[in-house]
């Protein structure tokens, strides 16, 4: 039991690695990441200034921009990953080995998480001092705190996701390019969401991003505490004890479904 | 080379254009790639839009149809951009078929012309589902106030707008398709690049005076910035604009990248020629 | 007696939206210990479903299958501790990382110390000739020397069975013959593992593997060592005929009496089809000879041929491999 513990922990560390070492070989990736957001997260702002809207949305903007690139991550590096793994064959080498699934997942997850922080970090930092947004932060270790559970949660559904999306070839591809735009707008990425009808926010309060998204930008940029955001992190915990074990089910479920149908494999779908 | 040869590889292209990317045949892709993701964006900018305004107590409806207008016409810079940059990577990578279309009797250039075409009528099509959806959510659900009179449309300028804007975009595309012939590295990122510079400099949803000094410069030079006024003076019969002026900018931005364009892709050709990169296959 | 590997009426049937498929049908096949068990088949004839299966990636639909001892159904993750598998025609990895570190990655799938994983790396590196390679990038790599990454990622974890599914596909003469070769000197000497390999070409077969299986529509036709399949043959005769014809039907030549089998193999560039054809009976060959040139079609020669495993094959299902359209000259 401790050696498997043992063995599928150098599992995942070896995947992360493999993350962080292939995700940042590309210098121009990297620029590319950094400056690309930025540009978008510009036009929003300056549709603000147009506006004559408080400066502190412009926050909005920068933050839920700094959240976007983990939302990307989730969306191409964890659900769709299943798939990249497919076309290559390395699919195959996993499922045959002695190891753990959620090893596996675990370590794409850690290793998305430690390559995007990197990004998001610059993006934030860029952004607040190009448009000298205003903070208000009063308890930055209730900014990390829900920081780091809005990121546990995400990266939990991103492992639903990749197990759901394991059977399925371009169908992931194309569910993937489905849940951008219409998330950033159902989750409020540019502006606090409650702004939004009824019928989108019962929608969007079914993505963990937008009740992190919401406890960050009040905290950082409106100065609230962790007292007023309660809500956001019950809701986050529920979705990480929710998603974490329907994810191994959903693994496990669909990996039966894949040896059974004779798809695990399968190319070009 | 013959007209007729000009215009069957152009035609083939289109077909190709049409067969592999369109996704006619899967309803739920095409409305997916067609309809739910550009609407997604317009419903972003249009809700900052309205968000912003009812902070601040004021909605100029003119400045809701400028923007409106913009982001809209917008889905032809994305798709345009799309196609043609990631064209020489499927193309050469996935499909490997570059380089039997490059042997063949009918130019690489008129094939990536029709390909392009393809993109503008993909486009076309997404432009029209979003405007009317939008319409449909922001004027028919939330009763939004849009100052559009789309029985008031001048056509003719409109159409010479588009032919021009189009051509622009299309000649820009060529740039991409040389750089991505001559390296495999920036081919995802040079969309996103070329597509995020024209959003935040070319006004599409804001007025470019909003800019700082440098950036209005920049903006005064993007063809981009021209088209879209073009465009909603036709549309939106705006008094800050000067349609003459506008055009002659856009014909001239136009045409200069046109040469840029042509000088790009025709060195990239010969670099590809000499360095065999035609064929070449780069895998991450 | 515990077989290292063991199959009992294998079936595995795939349901298709028009069309149902007996990828195995009922495959009862024993491999033992430190052999080189060849599996020899066309395309489509089940090589791949019947590793699929023993390997954990595929249930079957019915039958048993043991490797190991273990229950490929019941106990796959002891199935996976004791094998490795390498399929040809594949470039498993990731393309931006360098040749020593895919092969790292791959060792901690195996659960092995990073000092030992490198000792390893470095051996296998040097006895694959790739170790100049070691820091390029894969994607940087040619098939031959990707395939070399892929066969020494596979033996990484010292696996006690082997399988190689079609491990020499698409490279060329020397390359396959060296890893051919290297897989040979692995089990006789080395590890002393038991390889399972499948191929469709019958001189790899031949030249490797210590006893053959032919599988054809997902049933094994026979299972004997090379040198006994093909003395079994030696009462029918075989005769290679070149004909200067590529266009030319030779369906013919089924039909008559007292033929076996026949296979043919168009050369486009020489414009020259060899038939090779298996008759009963001397004589026969006359009266092909004599409908040929009633075909008006060229005789360039006519000559004796020693039975090969195909010659197994065609006298068991009446026809060759496969149309070949170019000299099959990667595997003479």
């Amino acid at each position: 039991m401790r050696d498997q513990l043992i063995h599928n922990l150098k599992v995942a560390y070896a995947r992360l690695w493999v993350r962080v070492k292939g995700g940042n070989r590309e210098p121009e990736w990297l620029i590319a990441e950094m400056i690309i957001p930025i540009l978008t997260l510009s036009a929003y702002v300056y549709l603000y200034k147009m506006l004559n809207a408080p400066p502190e949305f412009a926050g909005f903007v920068i933050i839920g921009g700094t959240m976007i690139a983990f939302w990307s991550n989730v969306l191409w590096n964890m659900s769709a990953q299943f798939y990249w793994e497919k076309e290559t064959g390395n699919m195959e080498l996993y499922m045959v080995a002695p190891i753990s699934r959620m090893a596996i997942l675990l370590g794409m997850a850690l290793g998305g998480i430690i390559n995007t922080t990197l990004r998001a970090v610059a993006i934030l930092v860029a952004g607040t001092w190009i448009f000298q947004v205003p903070f208000a932060l009063q308890e930055p270790l209730t900014a990390l705190f829900m920081f780091f559970l809005t990121i546990i949660a995400l990266y939990a559904l991103g492992m639903l996701f990749a197990s759901l999306f394991m059977l399925y070839g371009r169908e992931a591809w194309h569910t993937a390019n489905l849940f951008q735009e219409p998330v950033h707008f159902l989750s409020g990425l540019y502006f606090p969401a409650k702004y939004l009808p009824f019928i989108a926010q019962l929608v969007g309060s079914l993505i963990p991003l937008t009740f992190g998204l919401d406890g960050i930008r009040r905290v950082i940029i409106l100065g609230e505490g962790i007292a007023d955001i309660w809500i956001n992190v019950v809701v986050l915990v529920l979705f990480t004890l929710v998603l974490l074990p329907l994810s191994k089910f959903a693994l496990n479920f669909m990996e039966n479904l894949g040896k059974k149908e004779g798809r695990l494999t399968l190319r070009w779908q | 080379m013959a007209v007729s040869t000009i215009l069957k590889t152009v035609k083939q292209a289109v077909w190709l254009g049409w067969k592999v990317e369109t996704n006619w045949a899967d309803p739920l892709i095409f409305t997916i790639y067609y309809l739910i993701r550009p609407l997604a964006g317009l419903l972003i900018v249009g809700f900052i839009f309205l968000i912003g305004s009812f902070v601040t107590g004021a909605f100029n409806p003119e400045y809701f149809a400028f923007m409106f207008i913009g982001n809209s016409f917008f889905i032809y810079v994305v798709q345009i951009m799309m196609t043609m940059s990631m064209l020489i990577h499927e193309d050469r990578a996935h499909y490997e078929v570059l380089k039997h279309i490059y042997l063949s009797p009918g130019s690489l250039r008129w094939y990536i012309f029709g390909r392009a075409l393809n993109g503008v009528m993909n486009a076309s099509i997404s432009l029209v589902l979003t405007l009317a959806f939008g319409l449909l959510i922001f004027q028919g659900l939330l009763g939004v106030q849009i100052s559009i009179n789309w029985l008031g449309i001048d056509y003719p300028l409109l159409a010479l707008s588009l032919m021009l804007g189009l051509s622009c975009f299309i000649a820009m595309g060529f740039v991409l398709c040389g750089i991505n012939i001559m390296t495999s590295k920036v081919q995802f990122m040079l969309t996103e690049y070329v597509s995020g510079i024209l959003y935040l400099f070319g006004g599409v949803v804001f007025l470019p005076e909003m800019l700082p000094s440098w950036g209005q410069a920049i903006s005064t030079a993007l063809p981009i910035t021209y088209f879209l006024r073009s465009i909603r003076f036709s549309i939106l019969h705006q008094a800050s604009f000067n349609p003459q002026i506008d055009l002659v900018y856009l014909a001239l931005t136009t045409i200069a990248t046109i040469f840029i364009g042509a000088a790009v892709f025709r060195v990239a050709e010969y670099k590809a020629r000499r360095d065999g990169l035609i064929d070449k296959k780069e895998e991450y | 007696m515990q077989h290292c590997i063991e199959t009992r009426d294998l079936v595995r049937i795939f349901k298709g939206k028009n069309e149902t498929v007996k990828a195995l049908d009922k495959v009862s096949v024993t491999i033992e210990e430190r052999e080189i068990f060849g599996l020899l088949g066309p395309n489509g004839a089940g090589k791949t479903t019947f590793i699929k299966v023993l390997t954990t990636l595929l249930l079957p639909t019915s039958g048993e299958a043991y490797v190991g001892g273990f229950n490929v159904v019941k106990e796959p993750e002891k199935v996976r501790r004791i094998t490795s598998l390498v399929s040809g025609g594949e470039t498993p990895g990731y393309g931006i990382l360098s040749v020593k570190e895919n092969l790292w990655f791959f060792s901690q799938l195996y659960g092995l110390p990073s000092s030992t994983a490198k000792e390893k790396i470095k051996r296998l590196m040097t006895d694959l000739d790739f170790k100049e390679y070691a820091n390029t990038r894969m994607a940087k790599l040619s098939s031959g020397y990707k395939q070399r990454l892929n066969l020494a990622r596979g033996l990484l974890s010292d696996p006690k069975i082997l399988f190689l599914d079609e491990p020499t596909l698409g490279l060329d003469v020397l390359t396959a013959k060296r890893l051919r070769g290297y897989i040979v000197d692995w089990v006789k000497t080395e590890a002393k593992g038991t390889v399972l390999l499948t191929t469709h070409y019958m001189a790899e077969a031949d030249e490797m593997c210590d006893r053959v299986a032919i599988i054809d529509r997902g049933r094994i036709l026979v299972c004997d060592s090379p040198h006994t399949l093909k003395e079994n043959l030696k009462e029918n005769q075989i005769m290679k005929i070149e004909v200067s014809s590529v266009q030319a039907e030779f369906s013919f030549i089924d039909k008559m009496e007292g033929v076996v089998g026949y296979s043919q193999t168009r050369n486009i560039q020489t414009g020259v089809t060899m038939l090779k054809v298996m008759v009963r009976d001397e004589l026969v060959f006359s009266k092909i000879t004599s409908k040929l040139e009633d075909e008006r079609l060229k005789i360039l020669s006519v000559h004796n041929a020693e039975p090969t495993l195909e010659d197994v094959y065609i006298s068991l299902v009446g026809r060759g491999f496969e149309e070949k359209e170019t000299e099959a000259a990667t595997h003479a």
